[in-house]
């Protein structure tokens, strides 16, 4: 695993969030190798590699998108049928984790393809205990795609 | 001479006594001159009518008058035959009567003849008579009529077969403002301005009411009028039928009409009313949708706004605590735990309040549901908070029902959750260092059951709880209503009224009896009740 494999992108707007988050992540070493996108746009120039994240490849792409729903610019629905509708991007685990338990926005989500959705607990336990879970799930019980796999399958496109 | 004459003839002496009757005296009575001589024709008299004739003879005997006079006389068959008497005296030169000579003159076919003419004319003059009466009893017939035709409200028209008017009351005549036409009726739509409903199309002739009476036809249409008699058009119903002679043959027809222009702006007052208030409801409800859209554009930022920061209060204050407690001196840490628990507490609020809203929005999803298996599963949710009791449940065998699964099991969570926390007192005697404790309190004990009550299924959760006073029990189902002291029983105060707002989605009913110290009992149901009048154990948290 180099350096340029980064295992999470966080799309998260608000400060104190991200901080909660960055902080759960790091109590699990697993921060070092995140990427925090602060809106939808910067969250999809990352991921497609474009704009400031030009130089960037997409033969390392995040092994999990950690995705809020309410964001500037481009919202989490939007990020999230674009990750699902691209062949490079479709097979990256997209977990949904917001303060919403609206059912129009499960719904929406699980039909745009999310991998999960997970409403952010109240209780900073929890909300620990959950990120925890979410980021061990993900990165080291789950299988990912092989990255030939993906590559076999954008080459046949 | 007097014997060739065709009367009866005699001759009396001065005294009246007949001395000579002619041979038709004799040939008629049948009689000899030794029977009649003297006064013996008295026998050829009827003996009714003899004294008036005695009486004027003797009379005309005293006063030397001629006599005359009509009486029946005897024939020789026995049968009587009336004749015209006349009795002249003769006079000697000094003006004595020297004798009287009599002639009876038969007058019988004469009389007859009178009889039959007088009979005649009395069968003429009674006649007469009755048709007078039944003239007079056909005027007040006609009058009756009349004046019946005439206080009509109605107006009434009758025509014969060939369509001329017979009959047009005092009613038809205001009502038309024109009395009854000579026209051919192809003129009559013109001449009274009938038009059909639409109010420009002039009324068919054929289709004209009286006339498709004639027809034998049955009818009652609707008609629009405007003439120049009328100042503005009126409208009309008329029900027609066929006139029909003594055998049931028709001879004619008869439209009665009345002016129903108000009854017609009524019911287009109504119409409008309606279509008005049709049009508010639209309104309204779609005012009600935008309002609903906008509380759940509220749930939905209440929801993502309130809890973040809830969510940030919480986690910064944990990680003082956990990263600088060491730090800090007991009071610091004190005021930290208050936070929390007050962080804890809110975002409970918040679910909660969502929670209650989106009963309110969400449509019912209603369906066949195991009472038992959601029973179990809010037990099973419970687990943690009767860690380390002793808490018996007694749910009972239910049935399966329709009705929002979802829903139902939030009312048991709710119900069960406060069953088990006000029966938390309740510490039981077994198997602890209390066991020698004089008077054991019992263990919390918590059932589920249900029973029929007039035909309608009534769920119970009952628990030997703290209990409350019924008192206060109207406050129970309000929201943020709360029976006991927060050091005490923690809550919110919404749970009840989430469950009275499901149950009474589901068109039931939830009531709650209870005893201070003793214990709680809810009730619900899941149907409407059949029943206006319901009887209720206790009070009644109904619908507003």
């Amino acid at each position: 695993m180099n350096s340029e494999e980064l295992a999470i992108l966080l799309v998260e707007d608000n400060q104190d969030d991200m901080d909660l988050a960055l902080h759960a992540l790091r109590r699990e070493n697993l921060a070092n190798r995140i990427f925090v996108a602060r809106d939808g746009e910067e969250a999809l120039d990352f991921l497609f590699c474009r704009g400031t994240f030009g130089h960037r490849s997409f033969d390392h792409p995040p092994k999990l998108v950690l995705l809020d729903l309410k964001l500037p610019k481009v919202d989490g629905m939007e990020v999230l049928r674009q990750i699902k509708s691209e062949a490079r991007t479709k097979t990256i685990p997209v977990v949904i984790m917001t303060s919403s338990k609206e059912e129009r926005d499960l719904v929406a989500g699980y039909t745009l393809g999310a991998n999960s959705y997970i409403q952010k607990p109240v209780d900073f336990d929890q909300f620990r205990e959950t990120v925890k879970n979410v980021g061990l799930y993900w990165l080291v019980t789950n299988q990912p795609v092989p990255t030939n796999g993906v590559h076999e399958t954008v080459a046949r496109r | 001479m007097a014997n060739g004459i065709e009367q009866l003839a005699w001759m009396a002496e001065a005294d009246g006594s007949i001395s000579w009757y002619n041979q038709r005296w004799y040939e008629y009575t049948g009689t000899t001159l030794e029977q009649m001589q003297g006064w013996g024709w008295q026998s050829v008299y009827d003996p009714e009518v003899l004294p008036r004739v005695l009486e004027g003879w003797k009379d005309a005997i005293a006063t030397a008058k001629p006599f005359g006079m009509e009486f029946p006389l005897r024939g020789a068959d026995g049968s009587f035959r009336a004749f015209l008497t006349r009795v002249m005296p003769v006079k000697d030169p000094h003006g004595r009567v020297v004798r009287w000579f009599g002639t009876n003159t038969d007058i019988s076919e004469r009389k007859q003849a009178e009889e039959r003419l007088a009979g005649q004319a009395e069968e003429l003059a009674r006649q007469a008579e009755e048709l007078a009466r039944s003239r007079q009893e056909l005027e007040t017939q006609t009058l009756m009529l009349q004046s019946v035709l005439d206080s009509m409200t109605e107006g009434l028209a009758a025509v014969d077969e060939q369509g001329k008017f017979v009959i047009w009351n005092v009613a038809a005549e205001k009502i038309l403002g024109m009395g009854a036409t000579d026209l051919p009726s192809p003129e009559w739509t013109g001449h009274y301005g009938l038009f059909l409903p639409d109010t420009v199309t002039p009324f068919p002739t054929e289709q004209l009411p009286v006339l498709r009476a004639i027809r034998g036809e049955v009818s009652t249409t609707e008609m629009f009028v405007r003439n120049h008699e009328m100042a503005e058009g009126i409208w009309i119903e008329v029900s027609s039928g066929p006139r029909k002679n003594g055998d049931g043959v028709v001879c004619g027809g008869v439209a009665a009409f009345r002016d129903i222009t108000k009854r017609k702006a009524d019911e287009r007052e109504i119409r409008k009313l309606t279509d008005e208030l049709e049009h508010r409801v639209v309104e309204r409800t779609a005012q009600l949708e935008t309002a609903n859209k906008e509380l759940e554009a509220f749930s939905y930022s209440v929801s993502h706004d309130l809890r973040a920061p809830l969510r940030h209060i919480g986690g910064f204050s944990k990680m003082l605590v956990e990263e600088f407690g060491s730090t800090l001196d007991p009071t610091a840490q004190h005021y930290l735990d208050r936070i929390q628990s007050g962080t804890q507490k809110m975002g409970m609020l918040v679910d909660e309040l969502l929670s209650l809203a989106r009963v309110g929005r969400q449509a019912l999803n209603r369906q066949p549901a195991r009472l038992n298996a959601i029973v179990a599963e809010v037990i099973a949710i419970l687990q943690p908070e009767r860690e380390g009791r002793s808490v018996e449940w007694v749910v009972a065998d239910l049935p399966v029902v329709e009705c929002d699964p979802v829903l139902v099991k939030q009312v048991f969570q709710n119900l069960l959750a406060n069953a088990l926390k006000f029966t938390r007192p309740r510490v039981g005697t077994d198997g602890s260092a209390q066991a020698e404790t004089p008077a054991p309190t019992p263990c919390a004990v918590i059932e589920v059951s249900h029973k029929e009550d007039e035909g309608q299924l009534v769920f119970m959760v009952r628990d030997n709880g703290v209990g409350f006073n019924m008192k206060y029990v109207d406050k129970l189902f309000g929201v943020f209503q709360r029976l006991h002291r927060a050091e005490d029983f923690e809550g919110t105060g919404i749970g009840l009224a989430t469950v009275q707002r499901i149950v009474q989605k589901h068109g039931g009913r939830v009531w709650a009896d209870a005893e201070l110290g003793k214990g709680a009992t809810f009730y619900f149901t899941l149907t409407a009740a059949k029943q206006i009048e319901s009887k209720s154990n206790g009070a009644t948290a109904g619908g507003q």
